[in-house]
């Protein structure tokens, strides 16, 4: 690596281990203070969520149902509908990439997929471009895959951390009693070294022991939630994740991944969504409904995203087929023009008839929302310049 | 007296002047720049210092208990440099190295087992090819992964050519030409046509196996499906699909004369017209131009790529290895370091092209290379943490370092286990399929897969993680930890880093290795339990941080219970710093 990057990273290792997540310093200005980001993976139908068809050999079973806004969205998401009016569903998206992991690399992070670069995936860019003195990384990732680009050429510190499975919280973060008896041995060994990497890890220690043994470790813990709660999220990974995405929220971690597979339905397309989007409609509407009830939704968006969208044609597995010419993302909260349906597809759902957009126009829409600065280059380590969304444009209709 | 002092000054300049040995004369010119600086030749470590640090970067893991012993009494570091470097773990050590800048994976090509390919690499490094011809090997490769395991460079980026020709660059010649794939270069001298003339000595590659072969498995697959829709068998099409995958017959590389290259339907520049077939020239020294026979494309372009009048090959490789032995570069940018055909600035100028002189006069002897490097002085002396030549960068051990020097505690013996080298038996395996029909076809497929399920076989364990050398650990959860801890995921040149995070604390303060080394059944607590507290103590100081405790520390832990003092010293400064 490029040494004086090294240093750089250093310095700001330096800086940034001063404090405590609560103490960091509030964000200030923007409406979406806090992310959730939620990928579903393996491409979930658009048809039976939220671009819902009359015509029958197009919908399959799947009937169109009436929500709080100004929209229709498929009847397997009852309990969503009701808060739609925080919400706006953009119709129009469209992309070239029909294969999973190149989809997944794109909506991360804006960009194509190469074999010489990685780009920064969008929680990297937010937590990067805010840059506040934290302890815990401003950048959560729950149930996410190792292929992940996580912080792609910025920093590694501004890499997620890790959430591998909500229920068993931060790894490695339960410690036995003699924590502290163990650091005093530990500081007096270590104060024979003089160096300034040694002064970073000391107050690198000093500042994980610290969260292990403040408040913060519990906002990991989610089984401090009610067992209500917890069944109104729904028992799923799914439901799980966004439970944990609250509490992280509530501790002002400023974005937080979801990752949640199981959309790929190639065969048994019905079936599979019956528990699919039950597990978006008992997680997501609860996450809507407790941020709202906290007042933690008008600073809060909520984004879910998918790889592409699925076949109109139902195959002869009753399944549906990738389909990246036509697909749905929904908005929620801080920012969002509540109740608006933006873009739409024809009546087959074969193609985006008005308003087309794609999943680097929905980035830069959460980077706009975010209050990054869409029109900065960045450079790369070696010096190729890169704006946060790849040019995207912001879809203004879906703003407020 | 005045003849004696005669002698004295006739022996000291013939040392300087007339055979200044490579060691010496890089010491010379770091001392030359400094004094210039107004800065002295950094101090000695000690020996104790040294023996950790050269274990290290030598053979990537801490010493033994014993092992540091044996040099603490008899101080030769020409001697131990020699042992290490002729050593196993050298191998291992490179290996990584190699891993990292060729971005080796276990599977390439869409599921081509590379295992033949990271064998073959081992063996080079082994035998101390020369990196020269090494670099040729996997540029002209041809034919299948067992066949000729160099295969496996072109494989590793199958479907994907022209990104392929920019990692060459940056690698092997440390020059970025990656933006010029797309457009021309914003900065430096390279345009998208040179860009489009270097990749067409690569046109004639083929990667799609042979026509003949081919044929015959469209013929099988042809039977398989038949059965399978009879019902007779169940998936023998996907089976048989794996066999062809597997057999490394999907992939052969062969070399098409009659294949060209032609710019994108997107060029936009005056030289050429999108979809125009391009032939191949050199943009650099303009010696190398596409020739009649385009047989030879691929050896043309690596006689010429690693000829001595190339200025960033060998520079390329001398600042990687001086940033591997002293961990700061000499040119910044470890995969940057050329414009077009020059070299960016560097920290001592005459030092870089001292290096790239010196090893090609060592017709890229690697082994002799690193074996000067580390014999330096200043290699010897203190670390420092800046990139000035103060000495040596004081630095966090790599993810690699650290695993293997864990690996170390908890066996004694990071290299005892190694995966069989099966080449002669997947060769076997996998003849001429014009004399395979579906049954063998399936039963070899079958053959392969138990193979593939032994190949950790026998590997020694500490709860659910395997207790091997990093160099033999691939993509998989086995490498979770070094993930953890910054190894490089191989998909990029060279992005391994020794950043520190909250997780990274988290696993070294709590996680199941800490917690295996603490067990009364770890090899040290084991050997500590019977031993006098203070032999203990010292035993313990010595195997984990390579130096003897402190009057003042041996009274503060003669109480502390030995899982204690193993969980201070593995999270102490000097268990995971390179002092």
């Amino acid at each position: 690596m490029n040494s004086d990057r090294r240093n750089f990273i250093q310095s700001l290792a330096a800086a940034t281990l001063g404090v405590n997540v609560v103490n960091a310093k509030p964000i200030q200005d923007t409406k979406a203070k806090n992310i959730i980001y939620i990928c579903l993976d393996g491409g979930m139908s658009h048809i039976d969520s939220f671009d819902p068809k009359t015509d029958k050999e197009v919908a399959g079973d799947t009937t169109a149902i009436p929500t709080a806004g100004d929209f229709q969205i498929g009847h397997r998401l009852p309990k969503l509908a009701k808060v739609m009016d925080r919400a706006a569903v953009i119709r129009s998206l469209t992309s070239k990439t029909g294969a999973h992991r190149q989809a997944q690399y794109l909506n991360r992070t804006s960009f194509k997929q190469l074999a010489t670069i990685t780009h920064p995936s969008l929680g990297s860019w937010v937590s990067w471009l805010s840059n506040r003195d934290t302890t815990i990384p401003d950048f959560v990732l729950v149930s996410g895959a190792s292929s992940h680009p996580g912080s792609g050429f910025l920093p590694k510190i501004k890499s997620p951390l890790p959430i591998v499975d909500p229920k068993s919280g931060l790894r490695n973060s339960v410690t036995d009693a003699k924590l502290l008896e163990r650091m005093d041995m530990l500081r007096q060994v270590n104060s024979k070294i003089q160096s300034p990497i040694a002064d970073q890890y000391n107050d690198f220690y000093d500042n994980t022991v610290r969260f292990l043994e403040s408040e913060d470790l519990d906002l990991f813990d989610i089984s401090k939630e009610s067992p209500e709660n917890k069944e109104r999220y729904g028992n799923t990974r799914l439901g799980q994740g966004l439970l944990l995405a609250k509490r992280l929220v509530k501790g002002d971690v400023r974005f937080i991944e979801v990752n949640n597979g199981g959309w790929d339905t190639h065969s048994e397309n019905f079936e599979k969504l019956d528990t699919k989007l039950k597990e978006v409609d008992d997680a997501v509407s609860s996450l809507v409904l407790d941020l709202q009830n906290e007042g933690l939704l008008d600073s809060t968006l909520i984004a879910i995203v998918t790889e592409f969208g699925r076949t109109p044609k139902i195959n002869v597995n009753t399944g549906r087929d990738h389909y990246p010419q036509a697909y749905s993302t929904l908005l929620i909260g801080a920012g969002i023009n509540g109740g608006v349906a933006v873009g739409e597809t024809n009546e087959q759902a074969t193609k985006v008839i008005s308003d087309p957009y794609t999943i680097t126009d929905v980035n830069a829409t959460i980077a706009h929302l975010a209050g990054l600065d869409l029109e900065r280059s960045h450079f790369s380590p070696t010096g190729r310049p890169f704006r946060v969304a790849d040019y995207g444009k912001i879809i203004t209709s879906a703003i407020s | 007296m005045i003849r004696l002092l005669f002698a004295t000054l006739v022996f000291v300049s013939s040392a300087v002047c007339a055979q200044v040995s490579p060691a010496l004369k890089i010491d010379q010119l770091i001392a030359e720049d400094l004094r210039g600086k107004k800065v002295d030749m950094p101090v000695k470590a000690s020996d104790e210092v040294f023996v950790r640090r050269a274990y290290l970067d030598i053979v990537g893991r801490i010493p033994t208990f014993d092992e540091r012993e044996i040099f603490i009494h008899d101080p030769d570091k020409a001697k131990l440099i020699s042992e290490l470097i002729d050593s196993q773990g050298y191998v291992e050590s490179m290996l990584n190295f190699y891993a990292d800048l060729l971005r080796i994976k276990r599977r390439v090509a869409n599921n081509v087992p590379a295992d033949t390919y990271i064998a073959w690499i081992k063996n080079q490094i082994a035998t101390n090819v020369a990196y020269d011809e090494f670099v040729k090997e996997l540029l002209t490769a041809e034919g299948t992964i067992y066949t000729n395991p160099a295969a496996g460079y072109y494989l590793r980026d199958e479907g994907m050519l022209l990104d392929n020709v920019a990692n060459t660059f940056t690698a092997l010649a440390g020059t970025n030409i990656s933006c010029a794939q797309c457009h021309d270069h914003p900065f430096d001298e390279w345009s998208q046509m040179d860009y489009y003339n270097i990749s067409a000595f690569f046109s004639t590659l083929n990667t799609r196996g042979i026509a003949e072969e081919r044929s015959i498995y469209g013929k099988l697959r042809t039977e398989a499906r038949a059965s399978d829709e009879s019902g007779e068998t169940s998936r023998a099409t996907n089976r048989l699909g794996q066999w062809w995958a597997v057999g490394g017959y999907r992939n052969t590389i062969t070399y098409d004369s009659k294949k060209f290259l032609k710019l994108p339907h997107d060029y936009k520049y005056k030289d050429g017209e999108p979809g125009e077939t391009v032939e191949g020239s050199a943009p650099i020294g303009q010696r190398l131009k596409e020739g009649k026979d385009r047989g030879t494309l691929t050896a043309d372009f690596a006689e010429w790529f690693t000829a001595d009048d190339n200025p960033t090959f060998a520079s390329n490789i001398a600042n990687r290895l001086w940033h591997k032995a002293f961990g700061f570069t000499l040119i910044h940018n470890l995969n940057d370091i050329a414009t077009f055909d020059e070299l960016k600035s560097s920290r001592n100028d005459k030092l870089i092209t001292y290096l790239t002189r010196l090893i090609k006069d060592l017709d890229y002897d690697t082994k002799e290379f690193n074996k000067i490097l580390y014999s330096t002085r200043f290699y010897s002396s203190q670390s420092d943490g800046s990139d000035e030549f103060r000495g040596p960068k004081t630095r966090r051990m790599t993810s690699a370092q650290l695993w293997d020097s864990i690996v170390t505690l908890h066996t004694g013996d990071v290299d005892a286990w190694q995966p069989a080298d099966l080449r002669d038996t997947y060769l076997e395996l996998f003849t001429d399929p014009s004399s395979i029909n579906t049954t063998t076809a399936l039963e070899t497929y079958a053959e392969w897969q138990k193979l593939q399920k032994k190949y950790y076989e026998g590997a020694p364990k500490v709860g659910r993680e395997m207790m091997i050398r990093s160099s033999n650990i691939f993509e998989g959860s086995a490498s979770n930890f070094m993930l953890e801890f910054g190894r490089s995921d191989r998909n990029l040149i060279e992005t391994g880093n020794e950043d520190a995070n909250i997780t990274q604390l988290l696993t070294l303060m709590n996680g199941p290795l800490t917690k295996g080394l603490m067990d009364e059944k770890n090899r040290i607590m084991d050997k500590v339990v019977d031993l006098h507290k203070d032999t203990a103590i010292e035993y313990l100081f010595a195997s984990y941080i390579g130096r003897l405790p402190t009057e003042q520390e041996l009274e503060n832990f003669i109480d502390v219970p030995f899982p204690d003092i193993v969980w201070v010293l593995i999270n102490a400064h000097e268990f995971k710093l390179i002092l």
